[in-house]
C-alpha cells in the first residue's frame, strides 16, 4: 500500500507501493501501443535485431570509469533520495546510481541482467531539492518497473531499417511511457508542486531556489500551446520522443486530482475515475500524432464541429441524441451545451447554420498549414456520413455540403463524386 | 513495401482523385490506379498510377504508355528516337519521356512522380492531364492511337 510519512526534516518512514497499485497507475495507451509494437511482426523482428544491444550494455562499465556512484558516505543528500524511492518502488534488481558531469539537468536509466543503473547529471543533483530529486528518480525507475527498457525503441528508429508508420507508433508510444514514468515519479514526492518544480528545472535548467512552481499555472500553458498547434496545422510533431512539457503537467494534474478525489489516495482510485483521466490524457496526446482524420481529431476539430453541424442543420432541427453526439465533439475549450439547445428553438436554425459557416470560415482562415487532401478527403467524407445519417441525402443537405467544399476549394462535381462513392 | 501499404497508398490515390473530380478505380491485381482521359478528335488516353516500392515516404509515378517496339534487328529504338525524346523532354510540362525496357520489347511511356504526403487535387489533376497529353502527343505523331 502507498504510505509515505513525512517529517519536518525528511521522510520518517517509506513503505512500497504493491505491485497492482503501481500497474493500475500504468497510462493505458502506455499497456495498448506496446501491445501493438509486439503484435507486429516486422516490429517485432527488428526490435529481435537490438536485443543483444540492449543485453551487452556496456553502460556500467562507462560509469564506472566516468561518473561518481552515488553512495551515503559520497552524496548523502542523493542517496537518501535514491533509498527513499528503491524503497517505495521495490524494485526488482539492486539499484545503481552515479552522477555525471554535465551542466543541464538530465537523468536517464539502464538495465544489465544484475542490476539498474541510474545516471544523474550534475546539474540535476545542484539544482534540484531531494524530493524534487525523488520525482526525477522515481521517473526513471518508472520506466525499468513498467518494463520500458525492454524494448529499444530508440535504436530501432535510429537504424532506419522499418517504415515510417512503425516510427510513428514507436514514438507515440514513447510519448505515453513518458505520461506513465510521470506518474510514478509524482507518487513517489507525493506532491504536484515539487513534481511541478522539478519538470520545470528539468526544462529549463533554471535553478530557482526557494521558488515553488504553481502546477496549475504551468498546467494552464497547455491550452495557449494547443490553440496554437490546431491553428499551425503542423502534424511533425508526431516525431518527438516526449510529450510538451505543459501536456505533461497537465496530464500530471489530471492524475493526481483523480487520484485525490474525495480525500483518497491511489488506492481510492476507481476504475471510472482511472478511464476518464487516461481519455483525456488521450485525447491531449492526439494534438502530437499524425494520423488522424478519424473522428475525435483535435486538430480537425473546429472544422468536424462546425461544418458538421451546419450540415446536420440543413434539415431544421437536431435530434437528441445528435445533440449529445455534438456536445461530445465540441472543440477544447467551447461550451458547447448552450448553442446546442438554442438550434431547436423557433427561429434560431437558420441563425445558427450563419454562425457555423462563419466559425468554420474563421478556422479555415486561421489555419496556417495547407489542409491535405488526406484531410480534405476526411472531412468531407464525415460531412456526408452526417448529413445522410437519416439513410439518404436531401437536396438541402447536398446544398450545405457543396457549400463547404467550396469553402475548402473543392470543386462542386467533386463533392458530388464523393458522395456517389459513399452510397456505394 | 509489404502488399499492405501499396493498398494504402492505392487508396489515398483514389481520395486524392476524387477531390480532384476524377473518376477512376483501383486494379487490385495490377497494383495501379486507372483512369480514362478523353482528348480532342476523340482520342482517348489510359493514366496509370503505381506506388514507388521501396521507399520510406509514400511515392507515387503517375504514367502513361504511348508506344511499344518489339526489339530485334531493325526494330527497337533508335538512336534518332531517344535523343528526340531527350529534346521533347525540354518541352514538356508536368511530365517526362523514359524508356522502358522489357524481355522482348521496348516501352516509351510520359511519367512523373510525386510525394503522395503533399499531393493536393488540383496538382494530381495538373499531373495526370499533362501526362496523358504528352502521351497522346506522342502517339498522335506516330499515327497511333494504341494507349
Amino acid at each position: 500500500m502507498a504510505v509515505m510519512t513525512v517529517d519536518s526534516a525528511y521522510h520518517l518512514q517509506t513503505r512500497a507501493i504493491c505491485r497492482n497499485s503501481l500497474d493500475a497507475c500504468r497510462f493505458t495507451d502506455d499497456i495498448a501501443l506496446l501491445q501493438a509494437i509486439r503484435d507486429d511482426k516486422e516490429l517485432a523482428q527488428q526490435l529481435q535485431r537490438t536485443e543483444a544491444l540492449r543485453r551487452h550494455s556496456r553502460m556500467r562499465t562507462r560509469l564506472l570509469s566516468s561518473a561518481v556512484r552515488v553512495h551515503e558516505k559520497l552524496i548523502p543528500n542523493v542517496a537518501r533520495s535514491l533509498e527513499h524511492v528503491s524503497t517505495m518502488l521495490d524494485t526488482s534488481k539492486p539499484l545503481e546510481a552515479y552522477v555525471f558531469d554535465e551542466h543541464q539537468v538530465h537523468a536517464f536509466v539502464s538495465e544489465n541482467r544484475n542490476r539498474y543503473l541510474v545516471g544523474l547529471s550534475s546539474g540535476a543533483v545542484n539544482r534540484l531539492t531531494a524530493e524534487e530529486l525523488e520525482f526525477v528518480i522515481g521517473h526513471e525507475l518508472g520506466h525499468a518497473a513498467f518494463g520500458h527498457l525492454e524494448v529499444a525503441a530508440g535504436v530501432v528508429i535510429e537504424l532506419g531499417a522499418i517504415s515510417r508508420e512503425h516510427c510513428k507508433l514507436l514514438r507515440a508510444w514513447q510519448r505515453a511511457c513518458e505520461i506513465s514514468a510521470d506518474r510514478i515519479g509524482l507518487l513517489c514526492c507525493d506532491s504536484l508542486e515539487v513534481a511541478a518544480t522539478a519538470l520545470f528545472k528539468t526544462i529549463c535548467g533554471l535553478d530557482l531556489p526557494g521558488v515553488v512552481i504553481d502546477p496549475g499555472e504551468f498546467a494552464q500553458q497547455w491550452h495557449g500551446l494547443a490553440e496554437e498547434i490546431m491553428e499551425q496545422g503542423s502534424r511533425e510533431h508526431w516525431q518527438l520522443t516526449h510529450p510538451f512539457p505543459p501536456l505533461r503537467m497537465k496530464a500530471l494534474e489530471l492524475f493526481w486530482n483523480g487520484t485525490n478525489r474525495d480525500g483518497g489516495g491511489l488506492d481510492q482510485r476507481t476504475e471510472s475515475t482511472s478511464d476518464a483521466v487516461d481519455r483525456e490524457v488521450g485525447r491531449l496526446l492526439a494534438h502530437m500524432r499524425s494520423a488522424g482524420v478519424e473522428h475525435g481529431d483535435p486538430l480537425l476539430a473546429r472544422f468536424n464541429f462546425w461544418g458538421a453541424l451546419y450540415v446536420a442543420l440543413a434539415d431544421g432541427r437536431l435530434d437528441s441524441e445528435m445533440l449529445g453526439e455534438f456536445s461530445a465533439m465540441a472543440p477544447p475549450g467551447f461550451d458547447a451545451d448552450e448553442l446546442l439547445c438554442s438550434t431547436n428553438a423557433a427561429d434560431t436554425p437558420s441563425v445558427v447554420r450563419e454562425l457555423c459557416l462563419r466559425r468554420f470560415r474563421e478556422a479555415r482562415r486561421t489555419r496556417r498549414e495547407k489542409l491535405s487532401a488526406k484531410e480534405l478527403h476526411g472531412l468531407i467524407a464525415g460531412f456526408v456520413d452526417v448529413a445522410s445519417r437519416q439513410g439518404s441525402l436531401s437536396e438541402r443537405g447536398v446544398e450545405h455540403l457543396t457549400h463547404l467544399g467550396r469553402e475548402l476549394g473543392i470543386a462542386t462535381n467533386a463533392v458530388h463524386l464523393l458522395i456517389d462513392k459513399r452510397k456505394q | 513495401m509489404a502488399i499492405r501499404e501499396l493498398f494504402s497508398v492505392l487508396e489515398r490515390v483514389d481520395e486524392i482523385a476524387t477531390l480532384a473530380g476524377m473518376k477512376g478505380r483501383v486494379n487490385e491485381d495490377l497494383l495501379r490506379f486507372e483512369m480514362g482521359f478523353n482528348l480532342d478528335e476523340g482520342r482517348r488516353q489510359a493514366v496509370y498510377v503505381r506506388p514507388v516500392r521501396n521507399t520510406k515516404i509514400p511515392m507515387i509515378t503517375i504514367f502513361s504508355p504511348c508506344l511499344v517496339r518489339k526489339k530485334g534487328m531493325f526494330q527497337g529504338i533508335s538512336k534518332k528516337m531517344a535523343l528526340d525524346l531527350l529534346r521533347r523532354n525540354e518541352q514538356v510540362l508536368f511530365a517526362r519521356y523514359g524508356i522502358i525496357e522489357a524481355k522482348e520489347e521496348t516501352l516509351i511511356a510520359a511519367s512523373i512522380d510525386h510525394l503522395l504526403d503533399t499531393l493536393d487535387p488540383p496538382e494530381f489533376e495538373a499531373s495526370t492531364l499533362h501526362v496523358a497529353m504528352a502521351a497522346d502527343t506522342y502517339e498522335r505523331e506516330h499515327g497511333q492511337d494504341d494507349f
